[in-house]
């Protein structure tokens, strides 16, 4: 049995990690390292999840054409720059509104009702 | 300090099934991860050591991480096999199905001989069957490619070095073109005899 916890953000996190990586790089082209930092930052440091994670999981994203990469050299150090594909965006935009209905209705389920001003 | 890196990084390497370009692709982006990360340890005044030791606890099991890439890899691999299937079909089918409508509309003919002295007179029959297969299969691997969520021109180069594949529009589109080009010169046969 797993010694983590059931609702720990990291077990919370799983299976949404793509979506939170499309919308990091949506904002602007990124290597692993500043997607890392600024999903960390975005989340007030609650996605603080093992960085090796991200490397297989941008690379999977790029497989499914979802993300595209190059090498950049600036600075003096050899990065691989990841941006949005257009098919990226438009899975972005449809993996966001099944999110939304999602949490919506957990909310729901959770507390009975939709919260005032809630913004998904 | 680089030593205890290059060793984290040995220990994912085993775990990597690929050679070449793939695995010092990995390997090239972990290694500037982690000593980005050390850095930054080092600017909050953490020691060489310790800091190095966060790095690699944040980072994870190398061990994990390479299997990771390993499942990826096989994916890959996976897909790469499917692609060459759709490529195939893609390019190969339509011409398979035309050229097997050309021989169709010859059976009618009982001999040979007889099929090359009608041959003029079913030519525009047959361009006009030939191409209308032609442009129909085309347009159905466009729609099963996802040819509608393309919308680069850039796209093509990138569809012939499998980078971006999904942008097979406007190769197909310039094919379509190009098949109803022969369409229409097949119904000018047909109309003109």
């Amino acid at each position: 049995m797993s010694e983590e916890e059931p609702f720990s953000s990291a077990q919370l996190l799983k299976g949404h990690l793509d979506l939170l990586i499309l919308a990091t790089v949506r904002e602007e082209p990124a290597h692993g390292y500043a997607i890392i930092e600024r999903l960390r930052l975005h989340s007030g440091g609650t996605f603080d999840l093992p960085e090796g994670t991200v490397y297989p999981a941008l690379h999977r994203l790029e497989l499914a054409g979802l993300l595209t990469s190059r090498w950049s050299d600036e600075h003096s150090r050899r990065r691989r720059i990841y941006s949005l594909t257009t098919r990226g965006q438009a899975e972005f935009q449809r993996g966001s509104h099944k999110w939304s209905q999602f949490a919506e209705s957990v909310a729901l389920v959770l507390f009975g009702k939709k919260r005032e001003g809630q913004a998904w | 300090m680089v030593r205890t890196i290059q060793r984290y990084l040995a220990q994912i390497q085993k775990q990597l099934p690929t050679g070449g370009s793939r695995r010092e692709r990995i390997l090239s982006e972990i290694e500037t991860h982690l000593q980005e990360s050390w850095e930054e340890e080092q600017r909050r005044d953490v020691p060489a050591e310790e800091a190095l030791a966060h790095v690699f606890e944040r980072f994870g099991s190398p061990a994990l991480i390479g299997k990771q890439f390993a499942c990826l890899e096989k994916e890959r691999q996976l897909w790469q096999g499917q692609q060459c299937w759709q490529r195939a079909c893609l390019f190969l089918a339509p011409l398979l199905f035309c050229y097997v409508i050309a021989a169709l509309s010859f059976l009618g003919y009982d001999a040979p001989r007889q099929v090359f002295i009608h041959f003029t007179n079913s030519l525009g029959n047959g361009l006009a069957t030939i191409h209308a297969g032609f442009i129909g299969t085309l347009f159905f691997g466009w729609l099963i490619l996802g040819g509608p969520l393309a919308c680069a021109i850039s796209g093509t180069l990138g569809i012939i070095t499998m980078k971006n594949w999904s942008q097979l529009t406007w190769l197909n589109l310039m094919w379509t073109t190009l098949g109803l080009v022969f369409l229409l010169f097949g119904l000018y046969t047909l109309i003109t005899g």
